[in-house]
C-alpha cells in the first residue's frame, strides 16, 4: 500500500462518525450539517408538511453522517444525509413500479474500448441530487426529522414531493423523467 | 453519466440540452466512474479499482 493509501486509511478510521441523531447532536460540525442538509431539502420543496390523514401511515427516516475527504485526508466537509426508510414502504400503497436500468460494467468496458480505439474524448458528468428531477404519483408520508420535531406541530408529518434518495420508487422515477428529456432531444 | 461519441458537435448538443434541463456539474475528461478509476496517456487508456479496494477495505 502505498503512504498516501495508508494515510487516506488511517485518517478514515480514525475518525469518530456517530451512528445515531443524538450522538452527532453534540458536536457543532454535525449540528450545521444537518442544518445545511434541512435547509437544502426545504429549498428544492422535497416535501409539504401537513397533518398526517388518518388512514395514512407515515414512512419513517434517518439520519446519515459521513465526513468528505479530500486526497491527501484532510477533512473538506461534514455531511449529514437524511433518508426514509424505504425498505418500510408497502407495494401498492407507497410505491408501484421501481425497474430502473443499470449499466453493465462489461458494457462500460466495450464502451472504453471503443472509445480509446478510435480515439474519442471520454468525457464525465454528474446530474446534481438527481432524484430531486423525478417525480412520481404515489402519496407517501414521512415522519418528521428527528432533531427538527421543533419545527413540526404534534401529527405533522412530510408529504413527499420529490423522489429523494432512499424511496424505493426514486431511481425509477428519475429514469422516467431522463427518458423523457433525451426522446424530446430525438433520441431513440 | 458519460457521454461517447465520433461527432463533436452533436456531443456539444446534447450536452447543452441537459444543461438546460437539469442541474448538472462537468467533470472534465474521465477520471472516476462506477468505481473504475481511468488514467489517459498518449497510447491510451488505463484502467484499475484500486481506489474501489482500497474504499471496500476501509469499510470492512
Amino acid at each position: 500500500m502505498t503512504d498516501i493509501a495508508r494515510a487516506f486509511l488511517t485518517s478514515l478510521l480514525a475518525e469518530d462518525i456517530p451512528k445515531i441523531v443524538h450522538e452527532a447532536s453534540k458536536k457543532d460540525e454535525w449540528r450545521e450539517a444537518m442544518k445545511i442538509e434541512m435547509e437544502a431539502l426545504e429549498k428544492n420543496e422535497t416535501w409539504k408538511k401537513c397533518i398526517l390523514p388518518i388512514e395514512k401511515k407515515p414512512i419513517g427516516c434517518r439520519w446519515f453522517f459521513t465526513i468528505k475527504h479530500k486526497a491527501d485526508g484532510t477533512i473538506e466537509r461534514y455531511k449529514a444525509r437524511l433518508v426514509p426508510k424505504g425498505y418500510t414502504q408497502t407495494y401498492g400503497i407507497d410505491y408501484s413500479e421501481t425497474f430502473s436500468p443499470v449499466a453493465k460494467i462489461g458494457t462500460i468496458g466495450v464502451l472504453f474500448s471503443i472509445a480509446t480505439n478510435k480515439n474519442w474524448p471520454l468525457h464525465q458528468f454528474d446530474v446534481k441530487n438527481v432524484f430531486l428531477h423525478g417525480d412520481f404519483k404515489e402519496e407517501v408520508y414521512m415522519e418528521a426529522p428527528s432533531g427538527f420535531s421543533e419545527d413540526f406541530q404534534r401529527n405533522e408529518v412530510c408529504k413527499l414531493k420529490k423522489a429523494i434518495c432512499g424511496l424505493k420508487q426514486s431511481p425509477h422515477a428519475w429514469f422516467g423523467r431522463f427518458t423523457v428529456a433525451m426522446k424530446r432531444y430525438g433520441y431513440k | 453519466m458519460i457521454i461517447i461519441g465520433s461527432d463533436i458537435e452533436e456531443i456539444t448538443q446534447l450536452k447543452n440540452n441537459l444543461f438546460r434541463e437539469f442541474e448538472m456539474k462537468d467533470l472534465g475528461g474521465l477520471k472516476y466512474l462506477l468505481g473504475i478509476e481511468v488514467l489517459h496517456s498518449k497510447k491510451g487508456i488505463f484502467i484499475s479499482q484500486r481506489k474501489y479496494i482500497i474504499d471496500l477495505l476501509a469499510e470492512a
